[in-house]
């Protein structure tokens, strides 16, 4: 499998998001040659998100939903080292309550399309958060006064009471391409995300040191033509548990304490469990 | 027996209109019967997006009033070039309705740069043989990272 280039979204440019999965995909082939499977990744998705309302048709003067569809495939993966074993890419449509990115949902629909396919081992996963809008309100989130979206506020006992024995050690490394903004706003991110009042994700600490980063090749965010600047920052914690529902809730999490940092640039944000 | 011809296109300041061909004793038939061998399939697709360095754009077909296993899907990629839209790029197939592995048609184009620019894309499926029928569709315009 391929991972499509994504681009870094600027003005008056669409938003897109898009998810790469790595690991293995057991049982999964493209085709048994019985004729006895007649969907595949992309027509799974547009099906999944047209079932959930996610999905906005492409055609003119369509209303709700939250995306388009661009993008969706998948292949077996070879186990090691890390390897591509899914990819979707939508485009943002709808305004969402708050302004946060719906990466929740999205990495749903990505979890049921591949669990349609074969037996995930996720290994790490690689989210696109486009440009975000900035100055949303938000809702109270902490004593200190700190806000976040009030959809990241409600959805967070989704997963209050999950077994202890499942959190994860997690490493998140946020690459914000030629903006060095993120590396600049890591210290006030990490406080942000301590104060406010949840329980899905524990940052333990930051760096900015390369070696501690997280890269999986090919970069997505790399210009074949030109010379392409990482700014990345790495975030280690504890995620409530390894899964894509709680991936996809900390994304958009993270996406939104990074708007409320002054960063709205797109962020490629890369995460395994180590 | 009805052949497909391209879509006719007229481009302007204000927008773009397109038409599919159809026959004469057609025009006159109610969409959706078929006691003449007239039915309407129902053409799907995506809108168009940067992908590996391209603009693309899917398109496939659901069976909508036919019943013939397969359709002659056209997918057309439209650049609007200084307030006009022009055709850069179209892939078409015969496919079965319904989607699925295999049965898209994706046309592409090779992006020269990645300056914001309003693309579209129309998707039209032609049924032939036992029956007839064709519709078009016509995706949203959308600003995307890719100029030729």
């Amino acid at each position: 499998m391929s991972v499509e280039s994504a681009t870094f979204a600027g003005d008056g440019v669409g938003r897109t998001m898009h998810a790469a999965l790595y690991g293995e995909l057991a049982g999964y082939t493209a085709s048994d040659g019985q004729g006895r499977r007649t969907q595949d990744a992309y027509s799974l998705f547009y099906a999944r998100s047209a079932a959930m309302g996610w999905l906005t048709p492409a055609v003119a003067g369509a209303e709700g939903g939250l995306w388009g569809m661009n993008e969706g495939e998948a292949t077996p993966g070879t186990g090691s080292p890390v390897s591509g074993v899914a990819f979707f890419q939508v485009s943002l449509t709808g305004p969402t309550r708050d302004a946060v990115l719906p990466v929740q949902p999205f990495l749903a629909c990505v979890s049921d399309v591949v669990a349609r396919l074969g037996q995930l081992r996720l290994d790490a996963v690689q989210v696109l958060l486009p440009q975000r809008e900035a100055g949303a309100p938000g809702t109270l989130a902490a004593p200190s006064g700190k806000r976040i979206a009030g959809a990241l506020l409600d959805s967070r006992n989704w997963f209050a009471d999950r077994d202890p024995k499942l959190r994860a050690q997690l490493r998140v490394t946020l690459d914000g391409g030629p903006d060095p903004s993120v590396r600049e706003a890591a210290s006030a991110i990490m406080q942000y995300v301590m104060e406010v009042s949840q329980n899905v994700f524990v940052f333990d600490s930051f760096s900015l040191a390369a070696d501690d980063h997280l890269v999986l090749w090919p970069a997505p965010l790399d210009r074949p033509t030109t010379e392409f600047m990482h700014h990345r920052v790495t975030f280690k914690g504890r995620l409530v548990e390894w899964s894509l529902d709680a991936l996809g809730w900390l994304a958009a999490f993270i996406a939104d304490v990074a708007s409320r940092n002054g960063i709205t640039a797109p962020l490629m944000l890369t995460a395994d469990h180590p | 027996m009805f052949r497909f011809s391209r879509a006719v296109l007229t481009a302007g300041l204000t927008g773009t209109m397109i038409g599919v061909a159809v026959p004469a004793w057609a025009a006159s038939t109610p969409p959706g019967t078929n006691e003449q061998g007239y039915c309407t399939p129902e053409p799907q697709g995506d809108n168009v997006h940067a992908s590996g360095g391209d603009a693309s754009g899917h398109g496939w077909w659901l069976e909508g009033s036919c019943t013939a296993p397969y359709a002659t899907v056209t997918v057309q990629l439209y650049e609007e070039v200084n307030g006009t839209w022009e055709e850069k790029a179209s892939a078409d197939g015969s496919l079965p309705s319904g989607g699925g592995s295999g049965n898209r048609i994706t046309a592409r184009a090779v992006c020269a740069s990645s300056t914001a620019t309003n693309w579209r894309s129309y998707v039209s499926a032609v049924v032939y043989g036992e029956q007839y029928g064709s519709a078009q569709i016509e995706t949203p315009v959308v600003s995307i990272a890719c100029r030729l």
